[in-house]
């Protein structure tokens, strides 16, 4: 068996770099002030299984000496990737090799743990970060992999994050991770990411070296509100858990009394949002409210309920606002989680004063 | 209710195959089929047509990784809305089973399904040496109710014996037959489908090859960690039974293969004892990722013997 040529190694012109690097500096420009930017790249492990098939599990055992050099060219690969994707703008490069999870510890320090420590070191010569990311049952797996010194380590839902913590921390090395993604981030309402949030903080005792995600892949269909909610939960827990707590309590004593949309004298906007002070998409749909409100001045009302303050929370139970931030005009539901472009909340408005 | 078989086994084992000839065999009934393509042969398209028999293909990925969990539950949903009388589900030959007996158990949308068996497909000449490396081969076996050891036409019979021996010195009580190009007979099936499975005569003989070990847990553990605990060395098992009593509850322990399960029991436990037993083939490393395991919930684990 053969193992590629290092003239196959990727330019920046070759597949789709060219739109993965136009893309990685377009995110750098908008965000880069503000928002750390990983860069996923294929580890080096599955990167071998790929090219060489199923048969990697037979060469283990059958020819080492192919599976180690098969495993040099991947981390070369690997390296070259991380050089344009850091020279683009990434700070994080994220080495994703879910095939680690597939075999044993002692197989890891066998095949793998030269490969990823050489990785990881050249991605610190470059003045970049490194996260170790790695789907499925990582358990038995992750002090090894703590060895190979990433700087961070990523698990999904099948690990026990606040066990594995205890390993990573006696690395010093940060644990990012891991809610789930269809039982709470799909399925889930926008209370329970916010509640599964506060619950994992509660239980992790040194919250150092820690980085609340999902644990891998978002699928498509999660709602945006429940991503609003795990980031309102983990800047602003102590808040989050006050709502969490009066939510349950509101449920049973609703006293509030709802304006009577039939027979408004003029529009009425209404904005709930989490905390407009604190959650950035909730200041962003407060802005465009705020926006309006300058546009049409006394010919309409603007107001907002934060779900910091009980009734407002009673408020949102009675009108069955499930997402925040959302937008209300006259009662009913106009725009939820994505914030409205000028025109289109104006002409929202103009259809009412018509 | 649907009645739901699962096919699995390693890559290249012949699970597409043996999947074509089941599909014959269970012609009478209405079919579904997903497929988790991986490997290079799909199922035969003309074949599916010809017997009425639908198809559903889920792409990118084992069908029971985290992150497609979710593509997997739509699917079945999908399936479940015009049942059909039997699913067919054949996992990619990465994929780790175990979760699918989660779903099926735990997610009250499926519960008009029947679980029929789980059938592994083994591989009679690459066998021991993928299930060196791959820690799948382990779990996949240890989630199934009958071993098929296919190829044997090209294995010669010292290999044939000597993966039987492997499979068994690690589950003594799994069903097993010899097979080649994939093929089943009705019996076998027949066998999987009776109620009443009794325990194989030979795990009495091989008692005194079998490993035990003894855990005393602490009643400050939670039922999560006691879950996450025994996921770390359940692979080298293949039963551990126990009655705990944590979070002020007491709970029935019975795992099967890589199969956690923690129930909780309403009669009252015999007598207040914190005790799991975990029994394993001789093949398996149990001391050692129990060692392990005990290191990581330290504080949770009160002693081994």
């Amino acid at each position: 068996m053969t193992v590629p040529c290092i003239c196959t190694l990727p330019t920046k012109e070759d597949g789709r770099l060219p739109m993965i690097l136009k893309t990685m500096a377009r995110m750098k420009e908008a965000v880069g002030d503000t928002t750390a930017l990983y860069g996923l790249i294929c580890g080096p492990f599955t990167l071998a299984s790929h090219l060489r098939g199923n048969d990697i599990f037979m060469d283990m055992y059958d020819d080492e000496d192919y599976v180690n050099n098969l495993l040099e060219y991947c981390t070369e690969f690997g390296k070259k990737m991380s050089e344009y994707y850091i020279e683009a703008g990434m700070d994080v490069i994220a080495v994703v090799d879910p095939l680690v999870s597939q075999v044993s510890p002692k197989h890891f320090a066998e095949f793998l743990s030269k490969p990823f420590t050489d990785l990881f070191d050249s991605i610190r010569i470059q003045g970049a970060f490194s996260s170790f990311f790695v789907c499925g049952d990582a358990t038995k797996n992750i002090e090894e992999m703590c060895k190979t010194n990433p700087d961070s380590v990523s698990v999904d839902e099948n690990v026990n994050i606040v066990a594995a913590k205890a390993v990573t921390d006696r690395y010093n090395i940060t644990i990012g991770g891991n809610i789930p993604l269809t039982s709470v981030m799909l399925h889930g309402t926008q209370q329970d990411n916010m509640k599964y949030v506060v619950d994992m903080l509660d239980k992790i005792e040194n919250k150092k070296n820690l980085i609340v995600a999902p644990g891998c892949d978002i699928p498509y269909a999660v709602p945006v509100e429940n991503n609003i909610g795990i980031a309102q939960a983990v800047h602003e827990t102590e808040s989050v858990r006050e709502m969490l707590k009066n939510y349950v309590a509101v449920q049973e004593n609703i006293e509030i009394d709802l304006p009577d949309y039939e027979h408004l004298t003029k529009p009425f906007i209404e904005v709930f949002t989490l905390d407009s002070a604190t959650c950035a998409a909730c200041t962003y749909m407060m802005g465009a409210a705020d926006v309006a409100k300058e546009h049409f001045g006394d010919a309409i009302d603007v107001v907002e309920y934060k779900f910091t303050l009980k009734e407002n929370i009673a408020r949102c139970v009675k009108m069955g606002v499930t997402n925040l931030p959302s937008i209300y005009i006259n009662g009913k539901l106009r725009f939820s989680s994505i914030i409205p472009r000028r025109e289109e909340l104006q002409s929202a408005i103009e259809e009412l004063l018509k | 209710m649907v009645q739901l078989y699962l096919i699995t086994g390693f890559l290249g084992a012949g699970k597409t195959t043996f999947l074509k000839n089941l599909i014959r065999m269970l012609s009478s009934f209405r079919l579904r089929v997903i497929v988790n393509e991986f490997g290079k042969e799909g199922i035969d398209g003309k074949l599916l047509a010809e017997l009425g028999v639908a198809l559903d293909e889920i792409n990118n990925g084992s069908i029971f990784c985290s992150c497609r969990l979710d593509k997997f539950e739509e699917v079945l949903e999908n399936a479940l809305s015009d049942p059909p009388d039997i699913l067919l589900v054949e996992a990619s030959g990465l994929s780790d089973p175990t979760n699918i007996r989660k779903i099926l158990t735990t997610n009250p949308k499926f519960s008009s399904i029947i679980f029929k068996g789980s059938i592994c497909l083994v591989d009679a000449v690459s066998f021991p040496k993928v299930f060196q490396t791959a820690r799948v081969c382990n779990r996949q076996l240890s989630v199934s109710d009958m071993a098929l050891i296919n190829k044997t036409d090209i294995a010669a019979p010292e290999q044939t014996d000597a993966v039987e021996k492997l499979i068994l010195d690690h589950y003594p009580e799994l069903v097993i037959y010899r097979t080649s190009f994939g093929e089943i007979r009705k019996e076998w099936l027949d066998a999987l489908n009776s109620p009443s499975r009794e325990e194989k005569p030979r795990f009495q003989t091989q008692d005194i090859t079998l490993q035990k070990a003894t855990i005393q847990i602490n009643d400050t553990m939670t039922v999560y960690q006691l879950e996450q605990f025994i996921k770390m060395f359940i692979e080298d098992t293949y039963r551990i039974k126990g009655f705990v009593d944590l979070e002020n509850k007491t709970w029935f322990v019975d795992c099967v293969g890589s199969l956690v399960q923690i129930s909780p029991y309403s009669l009252s436990s015999p007598e207040k004892c914190n005790k799991i037993t975990a029994l394993a083939g001789q093949g398996m490393s149990l001391k050692k990722s129990i060692a392990i395991a005990v290191e990581w919930y330290q504080p949770y684990i009160l002693g081994v013997e």
